[in-house]
């Protein structure tokens, strides 16, 4: 805020934009089988799909003071009988909440999920706790059902693809036993916890991608899941040069132009992008990277500063798209 | 080479520090020698958003709705914990 002398402190604009867009974020990792990942056999991407909106982010929450009961009131607006349901009975101190969501936002988060399984040709598994909060998770999983059967169901067959509901505590073993490959549509809280351990344990945040899918599935926006780098900024502006990884923005560049070639129907531009996307990862593969990913590999790891680094698959794309 | 052709405009929001320097690099060296391509560029880099009060990172959005093509942007977030805490 000093730096610039800004009017006010702002925050990353992905809130606004998420908002305005009403998307589902999508964290999907690269999978360069050179970088080792903290789960060696995570060799297939797990991409967490977050609902953002409600449950505990949006709660009403209180601490008890003592001894007394607390009651959880719905008063319907068309003046029909009033709901009242006993929380607790509280004998000493204690907590309470009060959280909701709504039918449309998990219809949106529905849409959106089963959209990016099906563009991106993975099988989608929803996960909740149903058996314990069967009004409230048994909404999640409802919905889920009803989207997919009205509305995806059909496409979901013909590409060989499965949607499958699971209990958090069976997904979460799964999610470690499996090798990947397949979207994970989390509840509010389980996505804020489940893409921070998937980025653990795919290893780089250089090599996370990030679409936000709007429910109707026709507006897209994607970006690199990392900061901003400022470390190797002050190197930059120090006129140093440095060895940033730009393999996740590229890759802001090649999912959002994917998505664009196949809005368009111009496979060229389709066929443009998943090029650009090979050449990232068979140029890694291949022993030439930066610096982050060199260090993963091993202490032999050599690395290219970010412009011949640039320069390599700039070289690799002609070559690549020459071949077409 | 021919270029090819993208169809419909693409959104473009631009960034901070490290990785705006790097986009600019991708956009001139990998993108824009081979795609014949509208981009609607946004500057979503602190400075103009503080200039517009911010209203710069509402127009990129609504751009991005309106049109309803997709955008790309890049990570623009202050700091890491910015980012996190938004979440």
């Amino acid at each position: 805020m000093a730096e610039f002398g800004l009017k006010k402190m702002y925050r990353s604009p992905n809130g606004t934009i998420r908002n305005i867009l009403d998307g589902t974020i999508f964290r999907e990792p690269i999978i360069c089988s050179n970088v080792p990942r903290l789960v060696p056999h995570w060799t297939k991407p797990i991409v967490i799909g977050r609902h953002a909106y409600g449950d505990i982010y949006r709660a009403a929450e209180t601490r008890i003071p003592g001894p007394g009961k607390v009651t959880l009131n719905y008063v319907p607006d068309d003046g029909g009988e009033p709901i009242t349901l006993d929380v607790h009975n509280f004998t000493g101190p204690g907590v309470t909440l009060g959280m909701h969501n709504t039918r449309a936002s998990i219809e949106g988060f529905a849409r959106a999920s089963l959209s990016y399984g099906r563009d991106r040709k993975l099988p989608v598994y929803l996960s909740t706790k149903n058996t314990i909060l069967k009004a409230y998770d048994g909404m999640f999983k409802d919905v889920f059902a009803e989207v997919y059967e009205a509305e995806f169901k059909a496409e979901f067959e013909k590409l060989g693809l499965t949607y499958e509901h699971r209990l958090i505590d069976d997904m979460v073993a799964c999610a470690l036993k499996w090798p990947g490959g397949y979207v994970w549509a989390c509840k509010n809280y389980d996505g804020d916890v489940e893409s921070d351990i998937v980025a653990q344990g795919f290893g780089s945040l250089g090599l996370m991608t990030s679409v936000l899918l709007s429910p109707s599935g026709d507006v897209v926006e994607a970006e690199a899941a990392h900061g901003t780098v400022t470390r190797h900024y002050r190197e930059h502006q120090k006129g140093k040069p440095t060895s940033t990884n730009p393999i996740a923005s590229i890759f802001a560049w090649t999912r959002g132009l994917a998505y664009r070639g196949r809005f368009d129907n111009t496979p060229d531009v389709v066929h443009f992008a998943n090029t650009l996307e090979k050449v990232c990862i068979d140029t890694v593969e291949g022993g030439q990277m930066t610096k982050d990913l060199a260090l993963l590999v091993g202490k032999d790891a050599r690395w290219l500063d970010t412009q011949p680094f640039l320069d390599v698959l700039d070289e690799r794309l002609k070559k690549e798209l020459a071949k077409a | 080479m021919a270029k090819i052709k993208v169809k419909n405009p693409v959104v473009e929001m631009d960034g901070d520090e490290m990785t705006r320097i790097i986009w600019h690099f991708i956009r001139e060296r990998l993108i824009l020698p081979y795609l014949d391509i509208d981009l609607k560029y946004y500057d979503l880099g602190i400075e103009h958003r503080d200039a517009t009060n911010d209203q710069v990172t509402v127009d990129a959005a609504e751009a991005t709705k309106r049109t309803g093509l997709r955008s790309n942007a890049p990570p623009s977030p202050l700091t890491k914990r910015a980012w996190r805490n938004s979440a």
